[in-house]
């Protein structure tokens, strides 16, 4: 090629690099951002080595961004997969990493009861690596109780949070009243009055004695329930139909509760969840 | 015993100087410098654990350092003594093999830790800064012991490599092959730990007894766990440092482990023909 022709050429050259960078980067932002399928966790460990926390970190850190651009209304379920993998990648190369677990539990079990379960066992992974942490089980008992209503799991992770340090009480109490719900009404009063028993502040041990009461009287009806499926051979298909042979009247457990029977179980409810909770969600 | 002393740290001095001649040491300190400079835009990103994030950074970091280290200078510089003859003209001197091939480690691992201590040293500054940038709860907690027995472990790990690089420069000629080697033992060395632990697991649940947990135990003998000597959880953490017994036994076996792989490369490098 001759001298003078080599500028022109080059400057030419640049020119159309320039013209397909720009098209190629307008392309690019008209596609909602994706997330990509991170490489298996076990293989980014053996490849990681020493690096392998930094690569915790790093999945973070993407889930992070990616969370940070999303385009509101995008649907949920298109990038859910993707980023579980990235949470299940993030914790697994470094499970002391308490972010990972934080922005799972904001972003991932409110896209469906099956993500709120994945949810469960990424937290799982934290509550073994940290023992002395009390959110993590606090997390994973509000996912079994709120999207997965099963409320003795959900006291029996509360019952954990509570042994931490410093723990509230406000976890053991949240425990017994889902024990109760869960139908195991008896322990729930046993843990309630310890509760009690061990209560200083004069408010707390009165709404305590409340609650004993409403369970004693719950627990009433439930011996009465099974004195009926004794001679019957059946539970009740109504609690009604233990009156007036098994008790003279219904207790009233309210205004805090209200018993549900979903035969063979009894559980008590606390009226507070149904009406200031929101209803029941939506995936 | 001291002659030879004498002779081993005039050849380790010899191959510091040349590593400081050859910019080797600068540009890594300068690269490291950049990267931990990162911290401070690392921790950025980071919305709760920072003392974790920020310590984690910084060591894996000085990890890729030395690693670049080992890899791109240290096997260059056992492989260029042969291929430029140098070897020669420290052979023709009165030192033996067996002490050209201590002084050469003793020359880079004189180099490693001059590397390690200035970015321990810059780590620690960089930690303190971002300490005082953030809330206490963000960066509750930072030990000093932990930090730097993680130095320590990180210094020992790569004395381990240049070990073991050493001996496949004995065995393999030209610098090529002994990096692709050298790089293999080390993603051998990275992959056993998970291997054992996915043999282990699968053992649990079948509970029955693999034959194959006693051979990878045997091979994490001569391809060693690193993870054993990786203290960076504890810098930013309650998590109690191992006790006294287990870390001596660590560093115990990180010192024969050494000294096996250097008296085999004496052994190699004294039966080699050079010509």
């Amino acid at each position: 090629m001759k001298a003078s022709l080599q500028w022109p050429f080059f400057i030419l050259l640049l020119v159309c690099y320039g013209t397909l960078f720009s098209l190629q980067e307008n392309r690019f932002s008209k596609v909602d951002q994706q997330l990509s399928h991170p490489a298996p966790p076990k293989i980014q460990k053996a490849a990681l080595g020493y690096l392998r926390q930094l690569g915790g970190e790093m999945q973070f850190i993407k889930a992070s961004v990616f969370c940070g651009g999303l385009r509101p209304g995008r649907d949920p379920k298109e990038y859910a997969e993707p980023l579980a993998r990235h949470f299940a990648a993030a914790v697994t190369l470094h499970p002391h990493f308490i972010d990972s677990y934080f922005l799972c539990q904001a972003t991932l079990p409110y896209i469906s009861n099956e993500y709120a379960k994945y949810t469960n066992t990424i937290l799982a992974e934290g509550i073994a690596a940290l023992p002395d942490n009390l959110v993590l089980p606090f997390f994973a008992g509000f996912n079994h109780f709120y999207f997965l209503s099963e409320p003795l799991e959900a006291a029996r992770l509360f019952r954990l949070a509570a042994q931490r340090l410093n723990a509230p009480p406000i976890l053991e109490h949240l425990a017994n009243i889902l024990t109760a719900e869960g139908g195991n009404i008896h322990a729930a009063l046993i843990g309630l009055r310890n509760m009690h028993a061990a209560e200083k502040d004069a408010r707390r041990k009165l709404m305590y004695a409340e609650e004993i009461a409403a369970f004693e009287k719950a627990a009433t009806v439930l011996n009465a329930i099974k004195h009926y499926e004794q001679t019957t051979g059946q539970p009740p298909a109504r609690l009604e139909n233990l009156v007036p042979g098994y008790l003279t009247a219904l207790p009233n457990v309210g205004p805090i509760f209200k018993l549900e029977w979903q035969p063979p179980h009894l559980g008590v409810i606390r009226l507070a969840r149904r009406t200031a909770a929101q209803p029941s969600p939506k995936h | 015993m001291t002659d030879t002393l004498c002779r081993i740290t005039a050849l380790a001095r010899l191959v510091l100087l040349d590593g400081l001649r050859r910019h080797a040491l600068m540009g890594l300190i300068a690269l490291s410098v950049a990267t931990q400079t990162g911290t401070l835009l690392f921790f950025d990103f980071i919305p709760r654990d920072i003392g974790r994030a920020s310590s984690d950074f910084i060591l894996s970091m000085a990890w890729l350092s030395g690693f670049i280290f080992l890899f791109f200078h240290g096997v260059q510089v056992i492989a260029l003594d042969e291929e430029r003859k140098v070897i020669y003209s420290l052979l023709a001197r009165p030192i033996s093999r067996g002490e050209y091939v201590v002084g050469i480690f003793a020359g880079l691992a004189s180099l490693l830790l001059l590397l390690n201590l200035i970015l321990c040293g810059l780590g620690y500054g960089s930690l303190m800064l971002i300490k005082q940038m953030v809330k206490p709860v963000y960066f509750s907690q930072f030990h000093l012991d932990p930090y730097l027995l993680s130095w320590f472990g990180l210094f020992s790990m790569e004395l381990m490599l240049l070990a073991v690089i050493l001996l496949f420069s004995g065995l393999v000629r030209g610098s090529f092959p002994v990096l692709l080697i050298s790089l293999s033992f080390y993603a051998i060395c990275s992959g056993l730990p998970v291997v054992r632990e996915a043999v282990a697991q699968q053992t649990a649940q079948n509970k029955e007894v693999s034959g194959l947990s006693p051979i990878l135990q045997w091979m994490t003998a001569v391809f060693p766990d690193f993870d054993r000597l990786d203290f960076k959880n504890m810098i930013a953490s309650a998590t109690p440092i191992p006790d006294a017994t287990l870390t001596l036994i660590n560093f115990g076996l990180t010192l024969s482990y050494v000294a096996i792989f250097l008296w085999l490369a004496c052994i190699v490098y004294q039966r080699r023909d050079l010509q």
